[in-house]
């Protein structure tokens, strides 16, 4: 974006240069000048229009193959991943809490994948106050899991497979990550993701067929079915995170 | 990474917890709805039998726990990685007939051919499958057993069991283990072999267990969640259907009551609470940075940095 402003800044303070020159000289030469003026003024303009237009073009672009960004999301999200451990140790549990923590809010609809977890009669029953505290408390324990778990690096790589629109619209994008020291040589990730204002989300992962959603439904629920449950599901989820930050 | 118990473990233990198993099942079935004079949260369907499982979900866990895990660790301790390797390439080679003998029963006959090749090779070329020499040349393990077989044949999957020392279950994967052991020819060897098999798999699932251990709310309803979900990815070899099954959940209905709540609002919220780790700055930088990624489609590498910039 800078170099195209630069660019911009010098054509521009050119033709102010040309509109001086134009008053300066004598009428000798004004001919000339008018042409170099218009030259550059259609200059700036052209530059100007070529801009807006490439602007457009890669809007549409993105917009036609919104399957692409879709892809996009997993991938940079899986390039986090990978880049934090392969830093290994050189990063803390904290950095690596604040790194996962950006990269989960950019690609991840935490809110949305929480409130199904949760269910919709449930989720009714919550003050503001408590949406907001749980809302909170689960975001840092998905932090913590990755912050957790992507400590170290032994030469794991995810590998793209495919992208699949599901009947509503959804999709999925799988790929496999390799491990190659690993007692399990691979494991297939699907990443689901809708679409929200912002773009497209992760709202559901699962790993061989096991869906992050479906198993953390049933835990949670089974908590929040209990006495005093709303507190005993904050309690247990906040011991989880100490757990990991130990 | 889920996944705690598919690396059942086996054999001589079968015929006694089956017949413990049908004793028991009658006797307890009724503790479901009491569960220390807690009131009862509903009976999960697929789990009618869910008094009886946790109790053997507890002693299984005390098994592990003060047996074999200990001797487990001492096992890996003492064992260099590639004679562990070797172990659990040799026992993987023995279930290959029963791979094949599955594979043929559920139709599938190239990989049938396949995962025959496979046996052939690792048993000669692997030196009786202690290298896995068939992966390196493109023929890749398959996972098949006779509850799948079953399962392809229409017969229903059935309440969820834990079994004693055999783990996660379904009524479907009893004669599923019966036929699986009867076809694997580890179940015909000496004791000491078996008890080295038995070893190995709880030394592979080592990671797998702990990583539950850390990550579950309620380690019961993780593992059961979890291995019914991998066993029918298992039965459907992983394919992806556009259901939408990772999507919808049976819901009561979809009305939130809040959908115009966003991300933003509760992060504002958050500035009040201590216990959030949201600050509302940073959000603010990383919307910013949404929306020009929306604009510009850029390089993985290139974004990655830009992320990493971003918490700076």
């Amino acid at each position: 974006m800078f170099d195209i402003m630069g660019k911009q800044s010098l054509l521009i303070s050119n033709n102010t240069l040309g509109v001086f020159i134009l008053f300066a000289f004598n009428k000798i030469k004004l001919f000339c000048l008018i042409i170099i003026y218009f030259g550059i003024t259609t200059t700036v303009v052209a530059t100007e229009n070529n801009d807006s237009t490439a602007a457009i073009v890669e809007e549409v672009v993105v917009k036609e193959k919104s399957g692409i960004v879709a892809k996009v999301i997993v991938t940079d999200f899986q390039s986090v991943l990978i880049d934090a451990m392969k830093q290994g140790k050189a990063l803390s549990f904290e950095d690596r809490s604040l790194y996962f923590k950006d990269a989960i809010l950019k690609s991840h609809d935490v809110l949305k994948s929480l409130r199904t977890i949760v269910g919709s009669k449930e989720w009714r029953s919550f003050t503001d106050e408590q949406k907001t505290q749980l809302t909170n408390v689960f975001t840092k324990f998905i932090v913590s899991t990755y912050a957790f778990n992507f400590n170290s690096f032994s030469g794991e790589y995810f590998n793209y497979v495919s992208e699949h629109t599901t009947k509503k619209g959804n999709i999925v994008v799988r790929s496999i990550l390799y491990i190659p020291e690993g007692k399990r040589k691979k494991v297939t990730f699907d990443y689901a993701l809708k679409k929200n204002s912002e773009g497209w989300r992760i709202y559901n992962i699962a790993a061989d067929g096991v869906s992050d959603l479906a198993t953390r439904r049933s835990e949670y629920r089974r908590i929040l079915s209990g006495e005093n449950g709303f507190n005993a599901l904050i309690a247990i989820i906040n011991k989880k995170i100490d757990n990991y930050a130990k | 990474m889920y996944m705690t118990s598919h690396h059942k473990s086996d054999s001589s233990l079968f015929a006694v917890s089956f017949v413990a198993i049908t004793l028991l099942l009658s006797g307890c079935s009724s503790k479901q709805l009491t569960e220390d004079g807690v009131e009862v949260v509903e009976v999960v369907e697929v789990d009618p039998y869910e008094g009886f499982n946790r109790t053997m979900f507890d002693l299984n866990d005390g098994v592990d726990k003060y047996f074999a895990d200990p001797v487990s660790d001492a096992y890996t301790w003492v064992t260099p990685q590639f004679v562990q390797t070797g172990v659990t390439n040799f026992f993987d080679n023995l279930k290959g007939i029963n791979v094949v003998l599955n594979d043929l029963m559920q139709g599938k006959g190239k990989q049938g051919a396949e995962d025959t090749g496979r046996f052939l090779v690792n048993s000669t070329v692997g030196l009786l499958g202690l290298f896995d020499v068939a992966t390196e040349i493109g023929l890749e393990q398959h996972n098949e057993d006779f509850a799948q077989t079953l399962a392809v044949w229409g017969v229903s999957q059935g309440p969820y069991l834990v079994l004693p020392l055999l783990g996660p279950s379904t009524t479907r994967g009893i004669p599923g283990g019966i036929f699986d052991a009867a076809a694997n020819p580890a179940t015909y060897v000496g004791v000491p072999i078996q008890v080295v098999q038995m070893l190995n798999a709880r030394a592979n699932a080592d990671s797998e267990i702990n990583f539950v251990e850390e990550a579950a709310l309620d380690r019961y309803v993780f593992t059961r969640e979890s291995f019914l979900q991998y066993r029918d990815n298992l039965i459907n070899d992983g394919k992806i259907d556009d259901s939408d099954a990772l999507f919808d959940f049976e819901e009561e209905d979809d009305d939130f009551g809040d959908e115009e709540l966003t991300k933003e609002v509760l992060d504002k919220k958050a500035e009040v609470s201590d216990d959030g780790i949201a600050v509302v700055d940073e959000n603010k930088e990383i919307i910013v940075n949404e929306k020009d990624a929306a604009v510009q489609v850029e390089p993985v590498a290139d974004s990655s940095d830009a992320s990493l910039d971003s918490t700076e």
